[in-house]
């Protein structure tokens, strides 16, 4: 994509239409909304500052992803994040069913609930998020089991899900 | 039920708050995280003229106990420390949250509590800076007129063991004896790394200008050094930013890259080293992670 006077109007669409996106990536990850609020608005900063060159809107939109999870990474390993407690519970949802699922994710491990967000939520490949979080294939397909393992236990007692 | 489905409608009622779009857009950083500390700001700067007051103002001379003055010498102000709060099932004094603006600790339990059987306070990037100090404030003026020693303002901690505020009012820790002042300094760049063994050489890179901030604001009690040092290492085309802390115990590296950029930690069980390069390779990375793990 050529850097033209129409770039910053096609990132300003682009921030528009993914904000949400990286926003939701970012509170699965992190578990908290302001620490999302942030990793969001890192991740946006970069995009409009960054001068790589997009080949697609899908190439857009993987970037982000990408860049949450590493802006994320920077967070945790951050001495003040540590000294953090992450907001529990502070997220309502219209139905039970919702909050449980919702919340069940949120108790997996962070890597975890990555790959059930890129997996369940964004429709991504197995081989798309081995991709964007730099890994094995075989890594995600065993990090997706051993989700839906846990996440059958923490929603046991519930309605029973269909994975 | 399908679990894709429910989790999807979850996800589509999240919004984030688009009110920073503007700040994005104009190429702003507006961290979300500081509104507690400037709201605290103010809960300081009134706590302080409180204490101020009451530890300054003449009692009536009708109250006033003989001796006063020499007691005036002695006034002190004892903060009970959060966890001690918790212990005791104190918490029906009302207490008052206090920022300490120019420094900043809070009190970290775990890792450094297993590591020296203590509890230690950490301190923290500046930026990020905020200390919840407690101090029952209601409590120090009734004690102030109905002790012997009717000047000093007491707010007890438990014990006799927990911290003794300074004019900051940082929290000290609990368990360990009194607060020490003298175990919060600022040290120079290469004060900090002799105190804690790194070569400094081991730090920078040919073709790549090094910066370190002037002084580095440190606690250390116990023997256990908390820190938090934020480096630049500058080349022309590339650069490093680097953040070293105390480590937390594990050894372990990793390290990533994504379009350019890599992003790298590493612990060698003394020393915590978190990385974010540019235009620099996920290799000369790790052979500079190694270097300075050495």
């Amino acid at each position: 994509m050529q850097k033209t006077v129409g770039a910053d109007v096609f990132k300003n669409e682009m921030t528009e239409k993914y904000f949400d996106t990286v926003y939701r990536l970012a509170l699965a990850r992190t578990k908290d909304k302001e620490h999302a609020q942030d990793v969001t608005q890192d991740v946006f900063l970069r995009y409009i500052n960054t001068d790589k060159e997009f080949e697609s809107e899908e190439h857009v939109k993987a970037w982000l992803l990408r860049v949450t999870i590493n802006c994320s990474n920077s967070l945790f390993t951050s001495s003040w994040y540590k000294n953090t407690a992450p907001l529990t519970e502070d997220i309502r949802f219209e139905s039970k069913e919702k909050s449980d699922v919702y919340y069940a994710v949120a108790e997996l491990p962070s890597k975890y609930r990555t790959v059930v967000h890129l997996f369940y939520y964004e429709d991504m490949s197995v081989a798309e998020i081995a991709d964007i979080m730099n890994t094995k294939q075989s890594t995600v397909k065993s990090q997706l089991h051993r989700s839906r393992e846990i996440l059958k236990k923490l929603l046991k007692g519930g309605s029973d899900y269909e994975f | 039920m399908n679990f894709k489905n429910v989790y999807k409608e979850a996800n589509d009622e999240i919004k984030g708050d688009r009110s920073i779009l503007e700040e994005i857009y104009a190429g702003k950083k507006v961290k979300k995280k500081n509104y507690k500390p400037l709201y605290r700001i103010a809960g300081t700067a009134a706590a302080v003229v409180v204490l101020c007051v009451a530890t300054t103002m003449p009692l009536p001379k009708d109250r006033a106990p003989e001796g006063s003055s020499k007691n005036a010498d002695k006034t002190e102000l004892e903060v009970k420390s959060e966890e001690h709060d918790a212990e005791n099932d104190t918490t029906d004094k009302k207490t008052v949250e206090n920022e300490d603006v120019s420094t900043s600790f809070k009190s970290k339990q775990g890792v450094l509590l297993g590591k020296s059987g203590v509890e230690t306070e950490k301190h923290e990037n500046e930026a990020y800076s905020e200390t919840e100090d407690t101090a029952s404030l209601e409590e120090a003026e009734a004690e102030s007129v109905s002790e012997a020693s009717e000047t000093e303002v007491a707010v007890y901690a438990d014990r006799a063991d927990t911290a003794v505020a300074s004019y900051g009012m940082s929290r000290a820790s609990s368990g360990g004896g009194a607060y020490d002042p003298s175990s919060r300094k600022a040290l120079t760049a290469d004060e900090l790394f002799e105190r804690i063994q790194l070569d400094k050489a081991k730090l920078e890179k040919d073709g790549y200008a090094l910066t370190c901030p002037e002084k580095i604001k440190v606690l250390e009690q116990d023997g256990i050094l908390s820190f938090s040092a934020e480096l630049e290492l500058a080349g022309d085309e590339a650069g490093m930013s680097i953040v070293i802390c105390e480590s937390f115990g594990d050894t372990e590296t990793e390290i990533t890259e994504y379009e350019g950029e890599v992003y790298a930690y590493a612990d060698n069980g003394r020393i915590h080293v978190n990385i974010s390069a540019y235009n620099i390779s996920k290799d000369d990375v790790s052979e500079y992670i190694k270097g300075i793990m050495q």
